[in-house]
Formats: structure tokens, sequence, C-alpha cells
């Protein structure tokens, strides 16, 4: 969430500025468009009861991803959804002694200039979806959000460390999500 | 020494930070080298970064947006007192 020059702040601001980027967080972390809206609304009008508060306040978008994050913590665990150990763990796809246990596939060159068209679009938004939640926090803050990692164990209580190895985990869940498209556009 | 293709998956991360420790880098680039399945690997664990990071924003639901503007912009009214 970079800080689009913060200046007067205005209810109609806030919608414009910041509604879009706290629905699309919530949404990508709780995987489910309802409690985003829930957590949106919350957010955004706690910012809006509080504007005298945040005129000319530069920390404002940081601000915003912790309470964002805390009311998507918060949701979930109203909704007490567990989806852990839905997705393989990637390095199970690996032999005894190391090696890969499968075929290892290319995918097609990305363009320098990458612009995501619908359905690679859907297709990563799903496959955030269907990480384990545990992962898919740091992984939406670190890989979407573009936090730095000591930013983002802050605000979920883990150490630089443990967002890493989470982080890794992620990733590796999405490059096999992903490889199944992306091998198939290829062959 | 050398890696095994699992311990390649495992340092992938620190090696696309740049805080791959320099020995551990050189092993690494050796066995990149010498084992197409894990440079394949490599490259699309980086397109799998790229991917994500291009990922913009969608739009709020048109129904949802007309209702949180208004709910904001009472919110936001002179004549509103806080906890009413």
């Amino acid at each position: 969430m970079a800080d689009p020059a913060v200046g007067e702040l205005t209810p109609e601001r806030v919608f414009r500025d910041y509604a879009p980027r706290v629905y699309n967080l919530a949404r990508r972390m709780l995987g489910n468009d309802a409690d985003a809206e829930d957590v949106t609304q919350d957010v955004l009008l706690q910012v809006v009861r509080k504007l005298d508060t945040f005129r000319g306040e530069a920390a404002l978008p940081t601000w915003l991803h912790r309470v964002t994050v805390n009311a998507a913590l918060a949701a979930r665990r109203k909704r007490a959804r567990r989806d852990e150990g839905r997705v393989a763990d990637p390095l199970d796809g690996f032999t005894e002694d190391g090696k890969h246990a499968g075929f290892v596939r290319p995918w097609p060159r990305l363009p320098d200039n990458l612009a995501l068209d619908r359905e690679q679009k859907d297709l990563i938004e799903q496959a955030i979806a269907g990480l384990p939640e545990m992962y898919r926090d740091v992984f939406v803050l670190a890989d979407v959000e573009q936090l730095p990692n000591a930013e983002i164990g802050d605000m979920l209580g883990l150490s630089v460390p443990a967002v890493k190895s989470r982080l890794h985990r992620a990733r590796l869940m999405m490059r096999d999500a992903l490889s199944k498209h992306y091998e198939e556009r290829l062959s | 020494m050398s890696l095994t293709c699992r311990k390649v998956a495992e340092l992938l991360i620190d090696f696309a930070d740049g805080t791959l420790a320099a020995d551990q880098r050189a092993l690494l680039e050796r066995h990149l080298c010498g084992c197409v399945p894990c440079a394949i690997y490599m490259h699309t664990y980086h397109d799998t970064i790229r991917l994500t990071q291009s990922l913009p924003d969608e739009p709020l639901p048109p129904e949802f947006a007309t209702r949180l503007k208004s709910m904001l912009d009472e919110a936001g009214s002179p004549g509103e007192c806080p906890g009413t």
C-alpha cells in the first residue's frame, strides 16, 4: 500500500485511494468476498471517524495495513475455518536421496512487460485462495503487497526467519499450483 | 561437497533475495549448471514471484462500492456524533 501523496483527507479520498487496497488485501487473506467487504467497511469507517487524527498523517498506509491485517485475522477467528494441510508440501516432491521425484517441466517465457489477462489473474487468485492460511497471510503481504519481512513479522507476531520459511513454502506451493497451467500452455 | 536437488529447492528463497552465503551460492550455481530440472525449477520459482507481483488490485464490486461510499460520506459528515 504505497502512500498516495498524503494531503487533506476526506471521506471521498479515503474511498477512492484506499478502499480497493484494503478490500483486495482482505479478500486475498480471507479468500472470501463477503468477509472482505465486512473488513473493508470496518477499517474505512475507523479511518473516516478519525479523520482529524489522520490529517496530514504520512503513516496512514502503514496503519491501514496493520489494521486490515488485524481485522482479517479477527474475521477468520470468528469464522473458525481450519484448512491447514489441504495442500501437499512441495518439499515432499523429492525422493529420499534428495532428487526430483517427477519431471520438472518448463513454462513459456514470460514477457518483460508482464500484463496478466483475465485467465491468468483468476488462476493466480485461485492459487492464493488455495494456500493454507498460515502461508497465505505471509505470501499476500510479502509478494502481493511487497512489504519487508520485518514489517510482516511485526504484524503477524513472527520472527523474520519464520516469515521467510512460510513465504518460501507458500511460493513453492504457488509454483506447483501454477505449473499445471503454464506447463500445459507450453505443450 | 555438493547439494541435493531438495537442498537447492530449500535455498531458493535466500538465492532469490541475495542473502545466500557466498560458499552456498557457489555450490548452488554449480548444481544448477549441471541439473536441468533444478534450473527449470529455479526459473519457475522466479516466474511465480514475477506473476504474483504483477497481480493488479481488482475494483470493488459495484454494489458494495456504492454502499461503502455512502456509508463513509455519512460517517464523515459534520453532524455525525461518533459512536451513535
